[in-house]
């Protein structure tokens, strides 16, 4: 562990939308229009990863945040994870990963401290989130019925047909 | 079980959850497991999932597969809210920046008022302008190349509300959003153009009905009842049931009200139609197999043709005509016969732009 040990993973910070909902933070790629939820573990490993700490500095900031004792692999479990999900900047990225299996085998988790969870949010599309169809949208099949003052005309919808 | 027992059975289900879903502190759901799972589908595809959340996170189903998608979905309307308030914010920005003043309905404009304003989706911002400047800010909307939410614009209020753009512009209030500031409705007349809107459509979204719910209960102390249900017989008659339909569907609170709205009498066919057409959909299915596409689609447009039957509620309302106990078909009828004559107008004009 000692070359991992002195990763300075960095958080990125541009194009995303970060909102904190019942102790969960929830983050939204304008990029990649994904979404993902990180507990509480991951969330404070994301705000620790500021590239200008290693993980191991990361790893011993989190275990006086949560007073309980936080290894370097789980620190490196989420950093592993939000690299995956582009939530990193590119510079953490790494070959040998860490899985949450191998880390819950390698140490005794404390029971103080959960292990960092990212999830992916299941994002419906625009045009399933939408409730009409705009100028010029299409129409008809299992497209969204076209917006007030619109008709649906051979397949588009237009301000009239 | 025959399809419209189901239907009602699973629609009675959803009303009962999403009642009260909207206050600050609902009360847990009493639903079984299985009669989520039968009604999931319904909550996800009429936007009212995150909603329903808010009921069963405290519950003993809570933890079932189908409460975790509700949960998925409220997670993610959080973050979709904060894209659709910018938006909004942009909107309004783009359009003074040309001297076009819309006003808001709809969507933030009543979704802020919810409890948790970020459970309402909002698919797209639904704008009112003037007539004079609607070609305008139809042109300046079309440069939003990298929009998320579509800016659906409406000529004044006509498809809304009876009155005039100017009358209810002047009557319409300032609130602050994301450093901007919007132009919506006063809470008089954006509570009649709720329940106009939600009839017109034949009510096929209980969302719809929620957000009734929540201008109604989070109404301002001066409310002018008068001025809300003010206007031809008809319409103070669609408000009046509207209401109606919230409080005995979703147990809306109706205290403090006029006793016309208290007192006012639903139609026995009223409630169980609505209730129906949120399993249903017609007026959602009808607009996915247009007759216009009929050339081109003809296979899915028959297909479709049972949806294009008016509902009673949408019948009623299109005809100008008042709920009462009397039988809808002949509104059912006219009904058809005046969009029929729309399509057949417009034909010529189709037929050309094909050429």
């Amino acid at each position: 562990m000692g070359n991992t040990r002195q990763l300075i993973p960095a958080a990125r910070k541009d194009e995303l939308i970060v909102q904190e909902v019942e102790g969960e933070t929830l983050v939204y790629d304008l990029k990649s229009h994904k979404a993902h939820c990180l507990n509480r573990t991951a969330a404070l490993v994301w705000k620790h990863c500021d590239g200008n700490h290693t993980v191991g500095e990361v790893a011993h900031s989190l275990s006086l945040e949560l007073r309980a004792p936080v290894s370097d692999e789980v620190v490196l479990m989420a950093v592993d994870r939000m690299g995956k999900l582009g939530l990193l900047n590119g510079s953490a990225k790494r070959e040998r990963t860490v899985s949450r299996r191998e880390v819950v085998r390698r140490i005794c988790v404390s029971a103080a401290v959960a292990l960092p969870l990212v999830t992916s949010i299941l994002a419906p599309t625009t045009a399933q989130a939408a409730s009409c169809g705009g100028i010029e949208a299409f129409c008809g099949g299992d497209n969204p019925p076209c917006c007030s003052g619109l008709v649906c005309c051979f397949g588009s919808c237009l301000p009239g047909c | 079980m025959i399809l419209s027992e189901r239907s009602v059975a699973s629609s009675n289900i959803m009303a009962a959850l999403l009642a009260g879903a909207w206050r600050t502190r609902p009360q847990a759901a009493s639903c079984t497991s299985e009669e989520l799972e039968l009604i999931t589908p319904l909550l996800l595809e009429t936007g009212a999932a995150a909603l329903a959340w808010r009921r069963l996170r405290h519950s003993e189903i809570a933890e079932t597969p189908k409460a975790h998608q509700l949960h998925e979905i409220y997670r993610l309307n959080h973050l979709l809210s904060v894209i659709y308030r910018r938006e909004v914010a942009e909107v309004f920005t783009l359009l003074r920046s040309h001297s076009i003043e819309p006003v808001l309905v709809k969507g933030w404009a009543i979704g802020r008022h919810y409890a948790e304003p970020e459970v309402r989706p909002c698919g797209d911002v639904d704008l009112c302008v003037s007539e004079e400047q609607y070609r305008a800010a139809q042109t300046v909307l079309k440069s939003r190349t990298r929009a998320t939410h579509h800016a659906d614009l409406h000529k004044g209020f006509r498809l809304l509300d009876k009155r005039g753009f100017e009358e209810l512009k002047s009557r319409s209030e300032l609130v602050e959003l994301e450093s901007e500031t919007i132009r919506v409705l006063k809470p008089e007349d954006h509570l009649r153009v709720l329940c106009y809107h939600f009839l017109r459509e034949g009510g096929w979204r209980p969302l719809w009905l929620c957000d009734i719910s929540v201008a109604l209960e989070t109404r301002p102390l001066d409310f002018d009842w008068d001025l809300c249900l003010s206007g031809s017989g008809a319409v103070a008659g669609w408000v009046r049931c509207s209401l109606m339909l919230a409080h005995k569907l979703l147990g809306a609170d109706l205290t403090g009200t006029p006793a016309a709205v208290r007192n006012a009498q639903l139609p026995q066919w009223l409630a169980p139609s609505i209730l129906r057409q949120w399993e249903v959909r017609s007026m959602s299915q009808r607009h996915r197999a247009p007759m216009a596409g009929a050339k081109s689609h003809p296979l899915h447009t028959l297909k479709g043709l049972r949806h294009h039957w008016p509902t009673p509620v949408e019948a009623t309302v299109s005809m100008g005509a008042s709920f009462t106990e009397l039988p809808r078909f002949p509104l059912q009828v006219g009904n058809v016969l005046t969009r029929a004559a729309t399509l057949l107008a417009r034909l010529p004009q189709a037929l050309r732009n094909e050429r």
